[in-house]
């Protein structure tokens, strides 16, 4: 009796068991890889149909037709595009033989005009048999003309949805949105991959901003801090990223200039590359070129009765990359080296001030972030003057003071 | 007594809703709620019924991964810190720094699991000095999480987010593409944390309830609580109530921690001065 209730319960376990296998084939929210729409780029502009020089009419006419969709509701706003890969074809890449390979679409772009992003991306369910999928988003890259409406309307989704990284990078383009995804790149597979990596640059040279993904903007636009973000213009199978829109609040108000740019990252504490060109000290006209090594920067306020100075040290630290005259004088020299760190002092110390003076007089928006400062360490005086800060800002006074640094100066004495 | 059961039962079940809600949003989406509620209550009443000394193996084994993930997580977030958010420091004085620290009251009562479980201790005097670290460790890990919050994104949107942890998790990439999608692996580690303050207060309820009801049968009140749990974790329409709810259990807590608790103290003090008389 003992025995047989022993294999009893011995067969309902093992049957059991065999009920589990069957539920562990597979979770609820299971979908295989290649079954996704891996979502690479979203390119923003605004709804109007964009003229487009050579292509059929005919074609460019139905293509438009089916862009648009009926709304829930009002009209549309913008232009959507999403950029997805074709897996296939990009792996198989082109032979470079003497037949002139036909470049083949490597990504399909579609586009859907709409108010709100998120019943524009289930409207693409429409025409899309791969559901769009938005963890590997890579880059969103906004028009001029959307900039300057206002950014938050259409972030929001990009902030709010859960499958969006912070990390993704914006970037405005003075031009059409979509042409910037639509460049077909020459080494890289995708455009959206080929411009999420231009920023790496910034250690090359500091006309490229690279602090400047979803998570930094929302950060800025939730602090009330003008941002910066970056420009890039596009060709058939190039795509340039350096210089800078200013936003201030959610508005775009102006370009920055590379030059500018360089500046404002030194100010900003977010130089991590580049290179400071001065004239040589011995000869007019040659010119001699350091490298950036490192470079600190401090902004500290000053307030005086009613007066702000914002006091900028910067620290750097430079290697000696190129000098216009190999052989003719002696790089290798104590009092040379020190009349160079002169001369980068105070060419870093009028361009700075340049740059602040520029941006104090053309656009008054504070993109150097002396609110933040002013918040850190003078909280008194900021709570004062909080309210009319951007009056209180095209006035304020800058100080500066360098101490650059000659480290080494290369293979030549 | 019932307050301190009522306390603890609405803590198991709102924070066994809210791992669920977070759960659903990052990792399962189509997976239903109440799935997701019975697979974290199961394991936590099968652990419980099997007494304490599994509980404790269990514990064992969860809390060094633990630890290694939110090292991992601090390692790896270093390169967005920015100590500056930290300014101004006691700008204000100390008032709005001990008010905020009022929230932490209920995620802090964890540790009053301690009382539970003493009598389970077989050397009292020389586990002083464990209770001490393992007070400390979780002081630590609190204190490190919210000031790492503030640290990577800043003051104003650390008040935004809803899953503040979350999304500095998802907001690590590095160059390489190493750490992809690091917000799965830290959901599979969050999971069992709160795998972890379940299972306790589980604990803490069944001997709260056999206390209350001067009765001995253990199954009865360990299967007995499921319904209810369950209820209460299903109660809340949405995530915005939920919280709500939350934050009354944080005043409750509160109240439990400053008022019930000390008078409590009080009255056994005086019982026992009268009792030597």
């Amino acid at each position: 009796m003992i025995f047989r209730k022993r294999v009893y319960t011995k067969i309902i376990f093992i049957s059991l068991c065999l009920l589990m296998l069957l539920l562990q084939t597979g979770c609820w929210d299971y979908r295989e890889t290649e079954d996704r729409g891996y979502v690479l780029g979203i390119a923003i502009d605004v709804a109007e149909p964009l003229p487009r020089g050579s292509d059929d009419l005919e074609e460019y006419f139905s293509e438009r037709e089916i862009e648009k969709m009926p709304l829930q509701k009002g009209s549309p706003k913008y232009a959507y595009t999403i950029q997805i890969p074709i897996i296939p074809q990009a792996r198989i890449k082109p032979e470079g033989g003497g037949g002139g390979a036909v470049d083949e679409d490597r990504a399909w772009d579609i586009t859907i005009t709409g108010n709100s992003f998120f019943e524009v991306n289930r409207e693409f369910a429409t025409r899309l048999d791969y559901p769009a999928f938005y963890e590997h988003l890579q880059v969103v890259v906004i028009s001029e003309e959307v900039a300057r409406e206002g950014i938050t309307e259409i972030l929001d989704f990009l902030l709010r949805d859960h499958e969006i990284r912070r990390k993704t990078r914006v970037f405005i383009t003075p031009g059409e949105a979509k042409a910037v995804l639509d460049v077909i790149p020459r080494i890289e597979d995708y455009s959206s991959l080929y411009l999420v990596k231009l920023p790496r640059g910034a250690e090359k040279t500091s006309r490229i901003a690279h602090l400047t993904d979803l998570g930094v903007v929302s950060q800025n636009i939730h602090s009330k801090l003008p941002f910066t973000l970056p420009r890039v213009i596009s060709t058939k199978d190039e795509i340039k990223d350096a210089g800078v829109a200013i936003f201030k609040e959610d508005e775009m108000v102006g370009w920055l200039g590379e030059i500018d740019t360089i500046w404002a990252k030194w100010i900003r504490d977010l130089a991590i590359g580049g290179l400071v060109v001065v004239d040589s000290p011995n000869e007019e006209g040659k010119l001699l070129a350091v490298e950036i090594v490192k470079v600190n920067t401090k902004v500290r306020p000053l307030v005086v009765k009613d007066k702000i100075i914002m006091n900028i040290d910067v620290e750097g630290t430079f290697n000696i990359i190129e000098e216009m005259r190999t052989g003719e004088s002696n790089v290798f020299d104590e009092e040379y080296i020190e009349e160079v760190e002169e001369l980068i002092q105070e060419k870093i110390e009028r361009e700075i001030k340049d740059t602040v003076a520029f941006v104090q007089e053309e656009f008054g928006v504070d993109i150097f972030h002396f609110a933040l400062a002013m918040k850190r360490y003078a909280p008194r005086e900021w709570e004062k003057y909080e309210q009319e800060w951007d009056d209180v800002f095209s006035n304020l006074e800058v100080e500066v003071s360098v101490d650059a640094q000659i480290r080494l100066v290369g293979l030549m004495r | 007594m019932v307050g301190i059961f009522v306390y603890i039962i609405l803590s198991i079940g709102l924070s066994l809703r809210s791992t669920a809600m977070s759960i659903k949003v990052f990792l399962l989406d189509t997976t239903p709620l109440l799935v997701l509620i019975l697979i974290m209550i199961i394991p936590t009443v099968y652990a419980v019924s099997k007494g304490i000394k599994t509980m404790s193996i269990v514990l064992d084994i969860l809390l060094p991964i633990v630890l290694l993930a939110i090292a991992m997580l601090v390692g790896l977030s270093y390169k967005k810190i920015e100590f500056q958010n930290l300014r101004p420091v006691f700008y204000g004085g100390v008032t709005p720094v001990i008010r905020g620290s009022l929230n932490l009251v209920h995620p802090y009562l964890g540790i009053g699991i301690i009382g539970y479980i003493f009598p389970s201790i077989n050397n009292p005097k020389s586990t002083k000095k464990w209770i001490f670290i393992g007070t400390a460790i979780s002081l630590a890990i609190y204190f490190l999480m919210v000031i790492l919050t503030i640290l990577v994104f800043g003051p104003e949107e650390s008040k935004i987010l809803v899953w503040p942890t979350v999304s500095l998790s998802k907001a690590i990439q590095l160059e390489t593409e190493l750490f992809e999608r690091l917000e799965s692996l830290f959901m599979a580690v969050w999971i069992p944390v709160a795998f972890t303050t379940l299972l306790t207060f589980y604990y803490s309820s069944i001997l709260n309830l056999k206390a209350l009801f001067n009765t001995n049968k253990d199954h009865l009140i360990i299967y007995g609580q499921i319904p209810l749990i369950i209820i209460i974790a299903l109660f809340p329409g949405n995530i915005v109530e939920l919280y709500k709810y939350l934050n009354w259990v944080n005043i409750m807590a509160m109240f439990l921690t400053f008022i019930v608790i000390p008078s409590m103290i009080f009255m056994t003090l005086i019982r026992k001065r009268r009792m030597t008389q």
